[in-house]
């Protein structure tokens, strides 16, 4: 692929956004209002500081173009925009980005730290090659506007964990994340976004091979008037392919959460087996929170379930740590750190967890 | 024939002199004219639904949306035309209204036909009329209850349609502290080809009453479509409670695109039971607003959607009031193509403290071309509410056919001995009779699933 091909698919993609009604630009779910431009028309690039093991390699996007390897994220590109109008016109203008290739020996470490500038965006493109075990930490410091679209290709029997941090108390932020996972490949990803007074962000793993699947933990933390809207999602391509989504969710103050979940089991696919499970707890009387978790099932060979509560702390849970001495506040604290703690155990990768947990708690 | 009997009037979809041919036909109240020219007005202004199931091939402009029959109601089986009688007896109408029914209506396409109460009901003030004559009777309460905090005209595009050309159906009034101690019935039939029907049940449960109501419809199959918006609408003051309870068998080529909420006041408590077995497209989500302290619905529904079919439904509930609770369960079942989606909501404003709601969705897939989806929406803003949602799609076990095989059951025997079991919870809460009917119609619904 060229950087004309680039510049041309980047113009496909920013008629493709401009041609859909204003309603729709920011996708379903909640917009900022008048927190943030609807399309920044200049976006800078951020500074990137990537760290990482002997078997892998980074380029800058442009650079990348100019190599075979790239054509196949441009080709499944229709995937990921039919459904994110926002992230389209956020990718048309994307100045560049970085391509990284990781793998090559077993428990790989990718260290990525990305600063933007007041208003920044990019492409981030990671593959973790043929049965390589990774560990990706994606840590992002956002000025006052960032967009990022992440595609993530998981190759046969590779094994892939992944944690996304965000940082930036008065940022808007839009993360779109699509990951590929291939035959008897396995993901698993963490996002925590405890920073952003409007954070909008979406993970869709999609299953290609058959045996592959795929874990997502998300941990919301509402609080102040922050507003976060994340979906999460994942789509069975393949036989026999497993799919877990866990969504962990706090409103405090005046925060607003909207959380939607999607497993989809398309006709004719055997041995399909999904679950997701969501707990959000609303702890103020300003807080508001919703919560859609959708299953699309056409197939005959699946067992596939979900459960979701959204309740409040009540006077009984509160009741014993207060015996014990406890402020409210502490106890409900106590409360809420203790079921952080109880997702995060279970993810089986302790740098991940090293790297969640202060979002969280 | 049924239809050489019937006087027909077919339009280009309804218009302004429809409406007041109806209301003029009914010699209805000038208030009742103007809730129907209203909500025409706001039917031709309103775009179709965009959301759910397709509904392009609902052809709105060559429907009969008024058919009326010419003979008058009677509370005497015997006064009634044979080809109405036979329809009925088919049913099994007059034998259950013998058996073990309180009271029985009978409407047919447009317009009620039969209509009687037990005496000893009718000597403790309870109303359970024709809607229509309801109106001329009681035209206060008509006035205060039809289509205004319940279910407003304004409420989506078929309570427009329907507001503007509704005829028929139920209005049933329990006085203060009067128990129904037996159920009272009406059947909805639609005999006319390409006809639509608008049956309006209008149930006032007063202070302490308790009242249970059984709905039964269906329609023959014609190559054209029908369509049915129905509404219903259940008034439960403080401290009663309403059980409504609907099984809905209309034909294949039938749009079910039916209306039913609830207001219940403090301490009231209303259960919804549907059974939803035919028709082409079903969008169905039977909605309790519980507006006082300590009020309840349950909801419960099965589903069985078969080739051709998509049934849409579900359950919404609004929590108002502290103290609230709801309780919603589903279960579907799709075969031969199929296609049920679960569409619910449950909507916690800040005001309902201490409000809790439990919903649990069951779903079988028996086939590869059969489809289930599952949309539940929670909607919470109390910070001291709780609800919960479960859901669970999947195939029969191998392993349970496999155990009713080896007791000597074909496997044919066995899946509709599982189906049977799923759907158990449901069929459990209906009266004994109509239990029966339903297992009935799930075993048709069954047959040949092997294969």
């Amino acid at each position: 692929m060229s950087k004309f091909v680039f510049e041309n698919w980047q113009q496909t993609m920013k008629a493709k956004a401009e041609t859909l009604p204003a309603a729709l630009r920011y996708g379903l779910g909640i917009g900022p209002g008048d927190k943030a431009p609807l399309v920044p028309e200049q976006l800078s690039m951020p500074e990137y500081a990537i760290e990482l093991g002997e078997g892998s390699a980074e380029m800058p996007l442009l650079d990348a173009l100019q190599t075979n390897m790239f054509d196949e994220f441009f080709m499944r590109t229709d995937l990921a925009f039919a459904k994110h109008a926002q992230f389209a016109a956020i990718a048309s203008r994307a100045p560049g980005g970085r391509v990284i290739i990781a793998g090559g020996k077993e428990q790989e470490m990718v260290h990525i730290r990305t600063t933007g500038g007041v208003e920044s965006g990019d492409l981030l493109a990671i593959v973790a090659k043929r049965g390589s075990h990774v560990t990706i930490v994606d840590e992002l410091h956002a000025g006052a506007f960032f967009g990022r679209t992440m595609f993530l290709v998981v190759e046969e029997d590779a094994k892939v964990f992944i944690a996304s941090t965000m940082k930036g108390k008065e940022s808007n932020v839009y993360k779109n994340h699509i990951a590929l996972v291939g035959r008897g490949a396995e993901i698993t990803w963490g996002d925590a976004n405890a920073e952003g007074c409007f954070v909008k962000s979406d993970v869709e793993c999609v299953i290609e091979g058959e045996g592959g699947s795929a874990h997502i933990y998300r941990f919301l933390s509402g609080h102040n008037d922050r507003m976060i809207d994340v979906s999460d999602s994942v789509s069975h391509r393949a036989h026999h392919t497993r799919s877990r989504i866990h969504a962990l969710g706090f409103a405090d103050d005046t925060s607003r959460i909207i959380y939607r979940g999607l497993i989809d089991m398309p006709k004719g696919l055997r041995g399909l087996d999904g679950s997701q499970e969501g707990k959000f707890l609303v702890l103020s009387k300003g807080a508001k929170i919703d919560a859609i978790p959708s299953l699309d099932i056409a197939s005959r060979d699946v067992l596939c379930a979900h459960k979701l509560s959204v309740s409040a702390i009540s006077e009984r849970d509160l009741f014993y740590p207060r015996s014990r001495g406890m402020r409210t506040e502490d106890a409900k604290a106590l409360i809420v750190e203790g079921l952080s703690t109880s997702s995060l155990s279970c993810i089986k990768n302790d740098m991940i967890t090293a790297v969640l947990e202060p979002e969280l708690i | 024939m049924a239809e050489e009997t019937l006087k027909t009037r077919r339009i280009s979809g309804p218009d302004e002199a429809l409406v007041r041919h109806i209301s003029a036909t009914k010699n209805e109240p000038e208030w009742m004219l103007e809730l129907r020219l209203r909500a025409l007005k706001l039917w031709q202004e309103t775009p179709m639904p965009t959301w759910g199931p397709d509904l392009s091939e609902l052809d709105l402009d060559g429907m009969s949306y008024y058919v009326d029959p010419s003979i008058k109601e009677t509370d005497n089986w015997e006064d009634l035309p044979k080809e109405i009688t036979e329809t009925f007896d088919k049913l099994g109408i007059p034998q259950a209204e013998r058996d073990y029914l309180g009271g029985v209506g009978a409407q047919y396409d447009s317009g009620v036909v039969y209509h009687r109460i037990q005496k000893h009901l009718a000597d403790k003030g309870v109303v359970f009329e024709n809607m229509d004559v309801a109106l001329q009777k009681f035209p206060e309460l008509v006035k205060e209850h039809f289509m205004t905090k319940c279910v407003p005209v304004t409420d989506h595009k078929f309570t427009m349609l329907h507001g503007a050309v509704w005829s028929g159906g139920t209005f049933i009034y329990v006085p203060k502290g009067v128990k129904v101690d037996l159920p009272l019935q009406a059947y909805f039939r639609m005999n006319k080809a390409k006809s639509a029907q608008f049956e309006h049940t209008l149930i006032i449960a007063d202070e302490g009453s308790d009242i249970t109501y059984i709905e039964g419809c269906s329609a023959p199959q014609y190559t054209s479509s029908s369509l049915h918006a129905g509404c219903v609408e259940v008034w439960v003051k403080p401290g009663a409670h309403a059980k409504y309870i609907s099984v809905e068998n209309w034909s294949r080529n039938t749009y079910n695109l039916n209306t039913k909420k609830a207001l219940v006041f403090e301490e009231g408590h209303v259960e919804w039971v549907n059974g939803n077995m035919g028709s082409k497209v079903t969008m169905l989500y039977p909605s309790s607003v519980l507006l006082g302290r300590g009020a309840k619905s349950d909801s419960l529904g099965i589903v069985m959607a078969n080739a051709g079919q998509v049934q849409d439904t579900g359950s919404k509930v609004v929590h108002m009031a502290p103290d609230t609770v709801s309780v919603i369960r589903s279960k579907s079942v799709s075969k031969g193509g199929g296609v049920s989606n679960y569409r619910g909501l449950v909507k916690i404003l800040p005001g309902a403290v201490g409000a809790r709601s439990i919903v649990n969705c069951d779903a079988l897939i028996l086939d590869d071309e059969s489809v289930s989806n599952t949309y539940p929406s929670i909607k919470n803003e109390s910070d001291s509410a709780s609800v919960a949602h479960e859901a669970r799609v999947g195939k029969i076990g191998e392993d349970e056919v496999f155990y009713l095989k080896s007791r000597g059951y074909g496997e044919d025997e066995a899946i509709r001995m599982i189906v049977g079991g799923f759907m158990d919870p449901i069929i459990k809460a209906l009266p004994i009779e109509y239990a029966l009917e339903l297992n009935r119609l799930i075993e048709l619904e069954m047959e040949g699933s092997v294969g």
